[in-house]
């Protein structure tokens, strides 16, 4: 039975169909979009024009826009031009991806061939991995995978538009669940590096806006950080954690005053004294994994013991990074809550904190004089600062009335006496500097949520503080939060707490009163630090304790390389086993299988089949035989023959099959 | 150069086979194509970016993407082996036009295969692609030039696929044996029948106007469409008239000796074109070459078995077409 059929028509004809052709821009849209926010404006106009010139193109003709060698050169000329004007460069980062962006559009207008698509899939590929300089969140990881599924189904509809466009996407799906298992075994066992391969380019990770303490405070600072909300870093306690009010997580550490009111880190280096820290208490072991901030300051309890690696621990008890914090960073470190630190003050550091601006705020300069005559010791003289802000109507609000000029403290602590932790810190500082008590502002954040599900402590941009130091004769540096003596409630149960009257003030998610809420809040904030601490914060050391727990013990890169080998082949294996099984790929024809049981049940009967015989003639000549049973093999044979040769819905054909079998059986026995 | 075992176990696997031949796991050969050593090219460059930002998500997205590869393997190598082959009926064709191999994909034992390719092997070699349902047994047809009369034999042919991914390519390779059968080019142009054996000359007289077909002439004016033989005249071009005789004809017997004054290939030429002309008039016609006799006759199995012979004439079974 020998059939003439005309050759197909050729399935991967050029250019493709024209939905292909749509779905492969929509696939470059979609690749391009997040990197919009960092395009310069020409060249996200440049694109979008030539994406709807590509489309109306597609539409009205059904093929890609050809345009002459001039106009194409013209066009890159123009991107790399406007490259250039935004980024002064080509090949740093984000220039880089502002050039292989739109090198991506322009390949639009060079479409001959199948190599073509080819190359912006794959190159789409590529950029979809640059948006990872930007932001590793669940959210981003989700657009990028999504982005990658289709870019499958694009390749697929490639190589083989027929099935439709639901088809495609489902093999696409199923290629990358199957890609999933390869991918962990991957993911964990492919090993890591501690140092970059060559240096990152000068503009590496440099793009979005810090969100985070910045190494100044003005009037205001902390005060748009709460408003930023998000997580600013979260600490796992190896014991319990400490309690809310000794939760002071140390930041930049402030000892400039500038004329305009503005407190800053020193312009020059501390004298490098040791560091004498002389512990009172027990030490706290924990781990922190810090939110990129693009900056170096690293948070640690007050006071830090010693440097995680790679950072530094200075002078005023700070720890700065020697890298910025461009990626989730992951650190362990102890601290000890009570301690007595720098009894003997170095002549450079007595005269940085007692450091004043020639001019301005006379009335407080007076009141600290006269504090500082009527006192007999400087523990008093603090003692009498903290007085004046709980006795006198000091009000804690987020949204204090602006202060402008030369004499912001005296407008504050004489007029407006309403303001943020920033502004009693300022001003209890600057009070302090005039009575001749060095001082100095520390900025970080202080309290921070223990999760209930996770056991873990997080702490949130609306947790930012700032407080002073001051330091005393025989004790040290010693810190004063003069915020406690406004709004108690603030440091021991947080800023909703103080800010109960006035919640309206506060970001959504810190109102008080919202049980659910903070049910989502305590099961997201779980997710977000599993996604933190075990996909971005998987490094070197991760590694090796996960290898470690496996019992694998110190691998070396020979046996990390034959272990990555043997899962990844392993799970090969296993993938062939399942889809290579007989019955898919050979021997297991169903309906052969039910038409050779048809045969032993008849030849049971004594109607065995001839070895010429075809299956028509045997199922009359059994039919003769067996006329009780004539009507269900007539149908059996007829099914047998229509699914064997002519084929149609294989599954409920052999269904039937069996159903017919059985009535046949009934009906000879 | 090559190895010697290497060159037998390709020679195994390249002798030509004539039954159907099933894809089985020793003859379905798998590797990424070009595209995929520039997929290749682009996953290192991921990974060394990933590595070198120590960018986590980085490392997912290329592990998840070069995972879907590595699997891709087993879907492209499930899509074509338990592939059976074999040849379909192949009509024999005149020397100069092109000859249709057929080729049985039976898909009796597997899910559904698409985007299956077939070409013969070779660059630049036209593809062709198809899908197969389950169960199915398509005959898509692969078409080779014939030059020259005799044996054309089937070239290697490679059946391909590239689903899903397009980047890895799974193939077998087979070589079939049964050739297609060329004819010798017919004479183009006004042949005339030959004149029947010498002795009945006289015998032979014309009558135009009798009821038995006696032969073709070149259209003149004055024929009427009646006469014409549009049958034979659309095939060879130019009108040709029908020519009756008022007896019946006797059996004309085609001689190779009779056309001495040109070289084989011209004789055997003519011949087709008489035995096309005799075949297509009803006639009965006999052919006579060297070492070869076939008593008059007519019908289709009697036109083969003349052509058949012209085909082969003088080749010996040795075979007289090339592979490309």
């Amino acid at each position: 039975m020998i059939l003439r059929q005309d050759s197909p028509p050729d399935l991967l004809g050029f250019p493709p169909a024209p939905w292909v052709l749509q779905g492969l821009l929509g696939l470059l849209v979609l690749v391009a979009a997040p990197h919009v926010p960092n395009l310069p404006p020409g060249l996200i106009l440049l694109c979008g024009t030539l994406g709807i010139w590509w489309l109306v193109s597609v539409r009205k003709t059904g093929r890609p826009p050809a345009p002459g060698m001039l106009i194409r050169a013209t066009v890159v000329v123009a991107a790399s031009l406007l490259v250039w004007a935004e980024y002064g460069r080509i090949l740093g980062q984000n220039s880089g991806v502002a050039l292989l962006t739109s090198l991506l559009f322009l390949k639009l207008l060079e479409f001959n061939s199948r190599r073509d698509p080819l190359l912006v899939i794959l190159l789409c590929n590529f950029l979809t991995m640059t948006h990872f300089f930007h932001s590793q969140s669940i959210w981003m990881g989700g657009y990028a995978i999504a982005v990658t599924w289709l870019s499958i189904a694009a390749l697929i509809s490639l190589h083989h538009p027929g099935p439709g466009v639901v088809a495609i996407l489902k093999k696409s799906g199923v290629l990358l669940l199957q890609a999933v298992p390869v991918m962990v075994v991957l993911f964990l066992l492919f090993p890591r590096i501690a140092q970059p391969l060559w240096g990152l380019p000068a503009d590496a990770f440099s793009t979005t806006g810090t969100i985070g303490l910045s190494d100044s405070m003005s009037p205001g600072s902390v005060t748009n950080l709460i408003a930023e909300g998000g997580v600013a870093f979260r600490a796992t306690f190896d014991k319990k954690p400490p309690p809310i009010k000794k939760r002071y997580w140390r930041g930049p550490v402030l000892w400039v005053i500038w004329p305009d009111g503005v407190w800053r880190t020193p312009g020059t280096p501390l004298p490098r004294d040791p560091i004498t820290i002389e512990p009172l208490g027990p030490t706290w072991h924990y781990s922190v994994t810090m939110e990129p901030t693009q900056d170096h300051w690293l948070f640690a309890l007050d006071l830090p013991v010693e440097a995680p690696e790679k950072s530094g621990l200075l002078p005023d008890f700070q720890l700065k990074s020697h890298l910025k914090v461009s990626t989730t960073k992951r650190y362990r470190i102890a601290s000890i809550i009570d301690y007595r630190a720098g009894v003997d003050l170095h002549p450079d550091m007595w005269e940085q904190g007692l450091q004043l601006p020639f001019e301005g705020n006379r009335k407080t300069r007076q009141l600290a004089q006269k504090w500082s005559e009527e006192s007999d010791s400087d523990e008093e003289i603090v003692e009498r600062a903290l007085e004046l802000f709980r006795q006198e109507p000091f009000i804690y609000t987020l949204t204090p009335p602006l202060q402008m000029g030369k004499n912001r403290i005296d407008q504050f602590l004489f007029e407006t006496r309403k303001g943020f932790c920033e502004h009693y810190a300022g001003a209890f500082t600057y009070l302090m500097r005039a009575a001749d008590i060095p001082a100095r502002v520390v900025l970080g954040y202080q309290g921070g949520k223990i999760n209930p599900l996770g056991n873990h402590l997080t702490v949130r941009n609306a947790d930012a503080h700032a407080w002073s130091e001051v330091w005393l004769a025989g004790r040290g540096w010693v810190r004063v939060d003069p915020t406690a003596a406004v709004a108690p409630e603030r440091i021991e149960r947080g800023l909703s707490a103080a800010m109960n009257q006035r919640s309206d003030e506060l970001p959504f998610l810190l109102r008080p009163n919202r049980e659910w809420l903070e049910n989502i809040w305590s099961t997201w904030d779980l997710v977000d630090n599993g996604w933190n601490q075990w996909v971005l914060g998987f490094n070197v050391k991760r590694q090796a304790r996960f290898l470690s727990g496996l019992g694998l013990g110190e691998l070396s890169y020979r046996g990390m390389a034959l272990g990555l080998a043997a899962g990844v082949g392993g799970l090969f294996g296993l993938f062939a086993l399942i889809m290579l099984r007989p019955g898919l790929t050979g021997k297991g024809d169903p309906v052969v299988k039910l038409y050779q049981r048809l045969q032993l049940k008849l030849a049971k009967k004594g109607v065995s089949i001839h070895p010429n015989e075809g299956p028509m003639d045997y199922a009359a000549r059994a039919a003769r035989h067996l006329p009780q049973a004539k009507a269900p093999i007539d149908r059996f044979i007829h099914l047998y023959v229509a699914l064997r040769y002519r084929e149609r819905q294989m599954n409920k054909g052999v269904r039937l099959l069996k159903r017919l079998l059985g009535r046949i059986d009934k009906a000879i026995s | 150069m090559i190895p010697k075992p290497i060159k037998l176990f390709f020679a195994s696997r390249l002798q030509p086979e004539a039954g159907p031949v099933v894809l089985d796991r020793k003859r379905v050969y798998i590797m990424p194509d070009r595209y995929g050593t520039l997929f290749g090219l682009v996953f290192l460059v991921m990974l060394l970016a990933a590595l070198n930002y120590d960018l986590s998500l980085g490392f997912v997205l290329t592990f998840l993407l070069g995972g879907a590869l590595f699997v891709s393997i087993l879907h492209t190598y499930r899509n074509l082996v338990g592939l059976k082959l074999f040849q379909g009926r192949i009509e024999p064709v005149f020397a100069g036009e092109t000859a249709r191999f057929p080729m049985g994909l039976d898909n009796r034992t597997g899910g559904e295969r698409l985007a299956i390719g077939l070409a013969w092997s070779g660059k630049n070699q036209k593809e062709i692609y198809l899908d197969i349902a389950p169960g199915h047994t398509p005959f898509p047809v692969l078409t080779l030039q014939a030059p020259r009369r005799g044996w054309l034999k089937p070239p290697r042919l490679t059946v391909f696929t590239r689903f899903p991914m397009g980047l890895i390519r799974a193939w077998g390779v087979v070589t079939f044996t049964t050739p297609c059968l060329v004819y010798p080019q017919p004479e183009k142009g006004h042949v005339p029948l030959p004149p029947g054996p010498a002795g009945e000359e006289e015998g032979r007289k014309r009558h135009p106007d009798g009821d038995d077909f006696y032969g073709l002439r070149k259209y003149q004016v004055g024929d009427t469409p009646k006469q014409v033989h549009w049958k034979i005249s659309a095939r060879w071009q130019g009108l040709l008239t029908k020519e009756f005789a008022g007896s019946e004809l006797p059996d004309l017997q085609f001689e190779w000796s009779a056309l001495g004054e040109l070289d084989t290939e011209a004789r055997l030429s003519r011949l087709c074109r008489w035995v096309m002309d005799a075949h297509a008039g009803d006639l009965n016609y006999g052919l006579t070459l060297p070492g070869f006799n076939l008593p008059p006759g007519r019908g289709e199995a009697h036109r083969g078995e003349a052509l058949q012979a012209l085909a082969l004439f003088g080749l010996d079974g040795e075979g007289g077409g090339e592979s490309p």
